[in-house]
């Protein structure tokens, strides 16, 4: 009787002395931040957070406070800065996207996103998106349209559309992160824009030695993506074959759904010059042919022929392009460093890079044609 | 009279060799490894798992040698009264300061990940309330509690099947690029993360079926290995070298990688998962240092001396200033702790020199 007394009393004072004196916090004095965008304005930073505000004067579910913080020096600086004008306390633990204006990426993104990986309490699993023009301007833009979810849902679903569609890569804070501190690898992150539906989705922008250097098409990323062995389905569209039955015919194209793409990459040197054959193989399904003429062996292997040719084209015009603006998203780079260890240590990756071939050997399969020969 | 609380079997000893060497150091040791040994780190784990086998091996040679005695009572008989009692209170030494590392190292995880701004001081005595309460009640009751060892070990490696799809082979090769001499060099680290396998010739006597040591304590040093490999490669394949050398537990990192659905960050609960693992490193060196003091010095009762014991552990802890002071600390304890070891492999070696004591069957 006396142990249980004592046993009862100990865990009494333990219970009311010693839980969470110190560190808690109150899930309702919080604000997640769900959105943050950065962009430069004058040369200063400008840090914008949008946050849900659940208790806001109108009572409305769908309002969000946003938060637009100037003169920031630092990531930290401006949670600090916003915590001084928001009734809530302002934490990224829940942040799902960061936006960073076309400038601010330019510039270099350096250790801005350094915060993140050092603090548990901030998630690393956060998409880093371009932005065409203000971020700031695209959020606001955003909340003044009445037909759209709140702000932050609103982009991380169209971005996670995106994303599964392969149309943009998927890129985290920790893969850029990893890719900073990796040698022969750029990484690439999503672009979009305001437009008059309210976002758009444009494709991705080039990164090399952590700065912004160039920008792909949605359909260009696509492909890319499938030559990094990241693409998992997506659509293609190519030109017509030529065909004269319906010549004033609104549609003219060939559709497939890429439903598998495999990419292997093989190096060679040449001259103390690496390369590079990239073989693809996409397993399809034909979605739409504008031609009338109809489905055998032998116009199977003619679509098969013309699409295969017409990616192997935008491949290695998407690679010269890489080359110019001396990005390395694919990571020739790292895989040279892996297999030709020896070459690497001798060669300033960034300079041969420039001068590397590229082969694309493209093999498009279509597996079936749907109901419709 | 002996508690039966204190008697295992042998299968419960794999568990508290596992819970022994699975604790704090693993969590720092991907990174160290890749200073050392740049993307090669794994072999070094690999050649540090070998290492301890060996040393297990001759440290189960040597307590066969003697029925039913610890290191303690065995040092006593081969080495004489008065330089027994010496190397007796180096163990005890080594166990403390063993404690004292480790249980500094977990305040200071725990600090860092969950509690930042909880008194380090409060947050020690809360902590090591649990592994007092263990240590006073007997062995048998932390090998249950250690199980736990299990679920961590189980949810470590289904991280790794989850995060799988992020892995670079590449970022693996090429193989032996840092070279033999670093890799090597390397070995001193990774040994001192299998520590642990030790505190068996502590609690020697207290294990029933004493015939299947050998090949049990094995096993368990054999998936200390092989978990501790997976984690290496696991994390360099993720990382990449460079910026491991900068994650201070490349573990945790790890798991922030991973966006679960509904949960989104499964880290957390990931990170809280490590506490009681972790602890149970510090408990089982506690509760080998009180069983060293009472061999040593026959005190009763013996929750006085328990208890005495923590309060100095937990001193002790508080001395080092800072992270980079902890690990001058550490240093020292990997000293330690290779004395220790080379002092066992000596031992065994002396006892057919010195043969006072040996079990002639």
């Amino acid at each position: 009787m006396k142990r249980r007394i004592s046993l009862i009393l100990t865990l009494i004072i333990t219970a009311t002395t010693f839980t969470g004196c110190w560190d808690n916090k109150y899930f309702e004095d919080i604000g997640f931040i769900l959105t943050s965008a950065v962009e430069y304005k004058d040369n200063n930073l400008v840090i914008t957070f949008v946050l849900p505000s659940i208790d806001s004067q109108n009572n409305s579910s769908d309002e969000v406070e946003i938060l637009t913080i100037n003169d920031s020096k630092m990531s930290r600086d401006s949670r600090e800065k916003s915590r001084l004008v928001s009734q809530k306390l302002t934490e990224s633990g829940k942040i799902q996207q960061f936006l960073m204006s076309e400038e601010f990426a330019e510039k270099g993104i350096g250790n801005f996103f350094q915060l993140f990986e050092r603090d548990l309490s901030n998630s690393t699993q956060a998409y880093l998106v371009v932005v065409e023009g203000s971020p700031n301007g695209l959020i606001n833009y955003l909340y003044t349209l009445p037909s759209k979810p709140r702000v932050s849902f609103y982009i991380n679903q169209i971005i996670n559309n995106n994303i599964m569609e392969c149309y943009i890569p998927e890129t985290r804070i920790f893969n850029v992160g990893i890719c900073k501190f990796s040698e022969g690898i750029d990484f690439i992150l999503p672009t979009v824009k305001q437009d008059k539906n309210g976002l758009i989705v444009t494709g991705s922008a080039l990164f090399s030695n952590n700065s912004m250097v160039g920008k792909i098409d949605t359909i260009e990323t696509s492909l890319l993506l499938g030559m990094m062995n990241k693409l998992k389905t997506s659509q293609y569209i190519s030109s017509q074959i030529k065909d004269d039955t319906y010549p004033n015919q609104p549609n003219h194209g060939i559709a497939i759904k890429i439903k598998k793409c495999k990419s292997k990459i093989d190096i060679d040197f040449k001259d103390d010059i690496p390369i590079v054959t990239i073989n693809l193989k996409i397993d399809s399904i034909l979605d739409e042919n504008s031609s009338n003429i109809p489905m055998d062996k032998n116009y199977q292997k003619t679509i098969q022929d013309h699409i295969s040719k017409e990616i192997k084209n935008e491949c290695i015009k998407i690679l010269n392009y890489t080359k110019d603006v001396n990005s390395d998203p694919i990571g020739i780079g790292n895989l040279i460093r892996a297999n030709y260890n020896e070459y690497w240590k001798k060669v300033t990756w960034k300079e041969t890079y420039k001068k590397i071939s590229f082969n694309v050997n493209v093999n498009v399969n279509i597996n079936n044609f749907g109901l419709f020969k | 009279m002996n508690n039966p609380k204190d008697n295992i079997n042998s299968t419960q000893m794999i568990v508290f060799i596992l819970s022994s060497q699975i604790g704090v150091g693993i969590l720092t040791l991907p990174a160290k490894l890749a200073e050392k040994a740049g993307h090669d780190g794994w072999l070094s784990v690999i050649i540090s798992t070998s290492i301890c086998s060996i040393i297990i091996t001759i440290m189960i040679l040597l307590l066969k040698r003697y029925r039913d005695k610890s290191i303690i009572q065995i040092n006593n008989i081969l080495y004489g009264k008065y330089l027994g009692t010496f190397f007796n209170l180096y163990f005890i030494f080594y166990f403390i300061i063993t404690t004292a590392v480790i249980f500094r190292s977990l305040v200071d995880i725990i600090q860092i990940t969950a509690l930042n701004f909880t008194p380090a001081l409060l947050l020690s005595f809360v902590i090591i309330i649990p592994s007092t309460y263990l240590c006073i009640y007997g062995l048998q009751p932390i090998c249950r509690y250690s199980m736990l060892i299990y679920l961590v070990i189980t949810v470590t490696l289904l991280f790794f099947l989850l995060v799988a799809n992020n892995f670079k082979i590449t970022f693996l090769m090429p193989l032996g690029e840092s070279g033999l001499f670093k890799i090597i060099n390397s070995v001193k680290s990774s040994v001192i993360s299998f520590i642990g396998f030790e505190l068996v010739s502590v609690i020697y006597p207290y294990i029933s079926d004493k015939e299947k040591i050998l090949k049990k304590s094995l096993i368990a040093n054999f998936i200390t290995g092989l978990f501790y490999t997976s984690i290496v490669l696991a994390t360099t394949a993720l990382f990449g070298e460079n910026i491991l050398k900068r994650l201070v537990y490349p573990l945790f990192s790890l798991s922030r990688t991973y966006n679960a659905p509904i949960f989104e960050r499964l880290d957390l609960f990931y990170v809280a998962l490590w506490f009681p693992a972790m602890i149970g490193s510090t408990k089982m060196y506690l509760y080998a240092s009180n069983l060293a003091i009472r061999d040593l010095f026959k005190l009763q009762p013996k929750k006085i001396y328990i208890f005495l014991n923590v309060i100095l552990i937990i001193l002790l802890s508080r001395i080092p200033t800072n992270f980079f002071d902890v690990n001058k600390y550490s240093n020292f304890l990997s000293i330690m702790s290779i004395s220790i070891m080379l002092f066992i492999v000596f031992s065994y070696f002396f006892s057919f020199i010195n043969k006072r004591g040996v079990n002639k069957h």
